[in-house]
């Protein structure tokens, strides 16, 4: 083992790096995502809008919340929702990604925008998610998993059922490959 | 370490019988610390008690403490662990048996705790981390201490054989890396925040106190002294603050030194260890492999003192207030060199480089306006329950008063990048300096509204295993800049393996 540290020395160089001649993560051309994803949000966000203001509108007049009943309450929850589901529909209509030899890319958000970038050397698992909607319109959710995370890392949402396989695959042999090299390395 | 140890540790083993004990009392007082207070520092208790009457209320207390034995007795039944080579294997489950498998390997953070109740029967506490996350903690309360001497022998032992890391090998030795004095103790006690825990777990009970003080002062000589002083309330209220500020600051010097009692610092086989405490001894050894990023914390009064302490932080993010549990490795009472020093000796190649790079300026009239808009609003909330509208002249105040916080906010938020470390430094009166090797990097951020897009800043935000870092507010160019630098670094250090330092070796070795 002694060798093999002398070797990995010898052969240690660390050579400057001049930041500008690094590939930019920011000079990638991003893919928008599925276009169906917008109607999908809106759908969404405007269905649960459309019930609570329903709930409102049926339930009879409570002692605690005396606008329970009222249709002008009900007409202001629903139009809350409206609003809140117009603004999903150009969220979603924003959102991007891009994958490139070595890490994904995904930016979303409208008013504070987002992006994400995550080394493929650092995922740990990949899944891929649907809800009953999103099979509706052909839609997954791919997430990625990195260590010590309390959450998910990265959850590229809106793609299309076959680009998620495609991409889900392309990740999980990348992940693989790294791991061989990084095992043969320690042989 | 004789054979007998050895051949033990390899049977199931149960717990000590006296652990029950511990366990029983455990779930009572963290039930009573967890739900006492909020019921009691309401008065509702006594209300509840009132209504259903002082013998109900007993009789459900003794029903509850006969169930929770009750479950301790099976859980300690079905509570076994054995050694199988260098994996460690545990037992348990009341309804469901899990069974746990923890190689030595996997093994980021183990502590040996020596409680007073628990050394009186020759007990320890071993407690064994992973990266799993909470659900994969191991926790054996109550084990011969030969036995968890053995098994942290075994489980260590893998480290032996692994090969040594870079110019390490010559370095290792057990001679102290760093050995708290009283005095650096003392000064720890006084800057670190444990008062203001104190206080926080003192507050329900304010209530209860002073009506105690009331009772205990209202018929003695002291009624005099009182009345005089009730007659001067600038002298009674500097006094009070006094006591109070005297009384937290001792408890707090009392909770550090039997906390830090003692602490040694060492470092053997890529593992950095230490021992302290007064009553209660423990020992805890860190992984060096594991480790993600150190953090380098000056309190305010910390800053005042020239006292500051390290946090060794490892994979799983650890939750804000739970820093000084006995589960965290940190390092107390160190002057700003020697500080330094320590970080090189976890950090080794970091030079001590030039000042800190500020953040945008712009990062100071955002905070003004955003914490303006949160005290604004206050203000208008107060103005509208209190029905007075002089109140809202009190607005015109609100930004002056902001500003020079802000700024201070602004010249405590700086970053360095220093070769292959970036240091993040934030705070407001204090300092935390987060370093951390570049190639620990998990994932990078960035984030800009549509304000910061339009002045060409951003924030970003880099995901190391242990949690998040920020560097708000800086150019749009130098965040794009520094994000591609560090995806370069992660990324090449997987295409050449050869190439790659030890101390990104977050996957472990196989």
């Amino acid at each position: 083992m002694g060798a093999a540290t002398k070797e990995i020395a010898l052969e240690f160089h660390n050579e400057p790096v001049d930041p500008d001649t690094l590939p930019a993560w920011e000079a990638v051309e991003l893919e928008p995502i599925s276009p169906r994803y917008a109607p999908c949000r809106l759908l969404t966000i405007g269905g649960w809008s459309a019930l609570a203001a329903a709930a409102v509108a049926l339930s009879p007049p409570l002692e605690a919340f005396p606008l329970a009943g009222d249709w002008r309450m009900a007409a202001g929850v629903f139009a809350a929702g409206a609003l809140a589901a117009a603004i999903a529909w150009m969220e979603a209509r924003r959102r991007a990604w891009g994958l490139r030899e070595h890490d994904l890319i995904y930016r979303s958000g409208l008013i504070v925008r987002r992006t994400v970038v995550l080394p493929l050397a650092r995922v740990q698992h990949v899944e891929t998610i649907s809800g009953p909607l999103e099979r509706a319109f052909g839609l997954v959710r791919l997430a990625c998993y990195t260590a010590g995370g309390l959450s998910t890392d990265l959850v590229v949402a809106g793609l299309e059922r076959d680009t998620a396989e495609r991409v889900r695959h392309y990740l999980l042999g990348r992940i693989g490959a790294l791991d061989d090299a990084e095992a043969g390395d320690d042989e | 370490m004789s054979d007998d140890g050895e051949l033990d540790a390899e049977q199931w083993r149960r717990l000590s019988p006296w652990a029950v004990g511990f366990i029983f009392i455990r779930i009572v007082v963290d039930f009573v610390r967890n739900n006492v207070p909020a019921l009691a520092g309401a008065g509702a208790g006594v209300a509840l008690i009132e209504r259903i009457g002082v013998r109900e209320v007993s009789l459900f207390a003794l029903v509850a403490l006969l169930v929770v034995a009750l479950v301790c007795l099976i859980h300690h039944r079905r509570f076994r662990f054995r050694l199988s080579g260098d994996t460690l294997l545990v037992r348990r489950g009341i309804i469901e048996q899990t069974e746990l498998k923890v190689r030595a390997e996997r093994i980021q953070h183990m502590a040996l705790e020596r409680p007073l109740y628990l050394r009186l029967f020759g007990l320890v506490r071993l407690s064994v981390d992973t990266p799993g996350g909470a659900a994969a903690q191991i926790e054996l309360p109550g084990i011969p201490t030969e036995l968890a001497q053995t098994m942290r022998a075994r489980l260590h032992r893998e480290d032996h054989e692994a090969p040594a890391r870079e110019g390490e090998a010559a370095t290792d030795d057990d001679a102290p890396l760093f050995q708290a004095t009283p005095r650096g103790l003392i000064l720890h006690g006084i800057a670190s925040n444990y008062a203001y825990v104190l206080a926080a777990a003192l507050a329900p009970f304010l209530n209860q106190i002073e009506a105690l003080l009331r009772w205990l002062l209202a018929d003695t000589a002291m009624a005099d002294h009182l009345q005089a002083l009730g007659e001067r309330p600038l002298l009674a209220g500097i006094l009070l603050a006094l006591a109070l500020l005297a009384t937290l600051l001792g408890a707090s010097v009392t909770v550090s030194w039997l906390r830090f009692h003692g602490f040694v610092l060492t470092r053997s086989d890529g593992r950095f260890r230490q021992r302290s405490g007064l009553v209660s001894h423990q020992e805890q050894s860190l992984a060096r492999a594991r480790l993600q990023s150190v953090e380098h914390v000056q309190t305010a009064v910390g800053r005042l003192l020239g006292r500051s302490y390290l946090i060794c932080r490892q994979i799983g993010a650890v939750l804000p207030g739970q820093e000084n549990s006995a589960r965290h490795f940190l390092i107390p009472g160190l002057r700003r060199v020697r500080a330094e020093r320590l970080i090189e000796v976890f950090w080794p190649g970091l030079a001590q480089g030039p000042a800190f790079d500020r953040v945008h300026r712009y990062y100071i009239r955002a905070l003004t306006a955003r914490w303006s808009l949160v005290l604004g609003a206050l203000t208008a909330a107060i103005s509208l329950v209190a029905g007075n509208p002089w109140i809202l002249l009190a607005l015109s105040a609100v930004p002056p008063l902001v500003w020079p916080l802000a700024w201070l906010r602004w010249r405590a938020v700086g970053y360095r990048y220093a070769g292959d470390y970036l240091l993040v430094r934030r705070g407001l009166f204090g300092r935390r300096t987060t370093v951390f090797p570049l190639v620990n990097a998990q994932r990078l951020a960035l984030r800009e509204s549509w304000l910061q897009r339009r002045r060409g800043v951003a924030t970003l935000i880099v995901t190391l295993a242990s949690g998040p870092v920020e560097v708000p507010y800086l150019p749009r160019a130098e965040a794009e800049r520094l994000s591609n630098h560090l995806l370069y670094r992660v990324e090449v250090s997987h295409v050449a393996p050869t190439a790659r330092r030890s101390d990104c070796a977050w996957r472990s070795p196989t």
